[in-house]
C-alpha cells in the first residue's frame, strides 16, 4: 500500500501548542514555604477575631454590671431619701451639703456612695415641680476616672401622709 | 528537585499545618466557650428583666398595705421569687433582703459572671411615712 504524500504534516511531526519546561530545582520549597505562611495566617486572624469577640462579651457583661450598679444606687438613694434624709427632698442636691437631717445625718452623706462595689456620686437631684423630680447619678470609676451616667425620674408623693417616694424609672443617659 | 529539599519543604509545611491545626482547634474552643458564656448571660439577663417587669405589675396592681419597711421588703422578695422561667443551666440566684430593700443576685461561678440588682421598698413606694423632726439648716454666718 502506497501512502500519498499531501504536503501536510503527519500528526506525529505536529509540535505540541502547549510545551512544558522542565522545572528547574528548587522549586518545591517556595511553594512550601508559602502554603505554610497561607495556613499560619489564616489560623492566625481567626484566632484574632475570635479573640475580639470575647473581648466584646467582657465589655458588655462590665457595662451590664455597672448599670446595675446604678440603678442599685438609685433604689438605695430613694431608700434613704424615704427614711433618715427626707428632709433633702425638696431641695436640689447643691443644697445637701449646708443639711443636717434627723439624728443629725449630714446631707453631704448622701452625695457620694459605695453600692455593690461600685462607687458612686450624685451629679444632680432637681426637686420635683410639675414633673416628677430628677436623679442624675454618675459611677466612680478607676482611678477616678468619670463612670458611666444614668439619669432617673423619681416620683414624689403629692399628699402628706403617704410613702415619699411613689416610683423610681430609669431614662437612660 | 533534590531529596534534601523534599525533606525540608515537606518538614517545613507539616509544621505550619500542625500549628495551624492548634490554632484552629483552640479558636473554635474559644468560641463554644465564648457562646456558651454569651448565652449564659442573655438568660440572667431576660430573667432579671421577667422578675423586674413582673414586679413592677405586681406593685401597680395589687400592692400590700404599708405596715413598714421590712415587711414590705419582705413582700418584695416573695414577688421576686415567683413565677419566671427556669434559669439557665449553672446559673444560681438568690435573693437577700436586707432591712427594707432585697438584693437579687445570679451567680455563674463556671463562667465567672456574677450580676446583682438591689430593688428598695421605698424606691417602689412600699415604705410608710415615718415622722421625721425638721430639718436643721447649718448656716453660718460671717462676723
Amino acid at each position: 500500500m502506497v501512502r500519498r504524500e499531501t504536503g501536510q504534516p503527519r500528526l506525529s511531526r505536529v509540535r505540541p501548542l502547549v510545551w512544558q519546561k522542565p522545572q528547574p530545582d528548587g522549586f518545591l520549597m517556595p511553594i512550601s514555604v508559602a502554603a505554610s505562611l497561607v495556613l499560619l495566617l489564616s489560623g492566625l486572624s481567626v484566632q484574632t477575631a475570635a479573640l475580639q469577640a470575647r473581648a466584646r462579651l467582657e465589655a458588655d457583661l462590665r457595662r451590664a454590671q455597672a448599670e446595675d450598679a446604678l440603678i442599685s444606687a438609685a433604689q438605695q438613694l430613694a431608700d434613704q431619701l424615704s427614711g433618715p434624709f427626707a428632709c433633702l427632698l425638696a431641695l436640689p442636691s447643691e443644697q445637701w451639703a449646708g443639711q443636717v437631717c434627723a439624728e443629725g445625718r449630714s446631707g453631704a452623706a448622701l452625695l457620694a456612695g459605695t453600692v455593690a462595689g461600685h462607687g458612686y456620686q450624685v451629679v444632680a437631684w432637681r426637686p420635683a415641680t410639675a414633673e416628677p423630680a430628677q436623679l442624675l447619678l454618675q459611677l466612680v470609676g478607676e482611678r477616678g476616672t468619670r463612670g458611666l451616667q444614668r439619669r432617673f425620674a423619681v416620683s414624689v408623693a403629692e399628699q402628706p401622709g403617704l410613702a415619699p417616694i411613689r416610683a423610681v424609672r430609669g431614662l437612660g443617659l | 528537585m533534590t531529596l534534601t529539599e523534599l525533606i525540608s519543604a515537606v518538614l517545613v509545611f507539616s509544621l505550619a499545618a500542625t500549628s495551624s491545626l492548634r490554632l484552629w482547634a483552640s479558636t473554635a474552643a474559644w468560641s463554644q466557650a465564648a457562646a456558651a458564656r454569651e448565652a449564659l448571660a442573655n438568660g440572667i439577663e431576660a430573667d432579671l428583666l421577667r422578675r423586674s417587669q413582673r414586679l413592677r405589675v405586681s406593685v401597680a396592681s395589687q400592692p400590700p398595705e404599708p405596715a413598714s419597711c421590712e415587711l414590705a421588703a419582705g413582700w418584695l422578695r416573695s414577688r421576686l421569687a415567683v413565677g419566671a422561667a427556669a434559669l439557665p443551666q449553672g446559673v444560681q440566684k438568690q435573693l437577700i433582703q436586707q432591712g427594707g430593700s432585697v438584693w437579687l443576685v445570679y451567680v455563674a461561678s463556671a463562667e465567672g459572671l456574677e450580676r446583682r440588682r438591689l430593688f428598695s421598698a421605698a424606691a417602689h413606694g412600699l415604705c410608710p411615712l415615718v415622722p421625721t423632726p425638721p430639718a436643721l439648716t447649718d448656716t453660718e454666718v460671717g462676723a
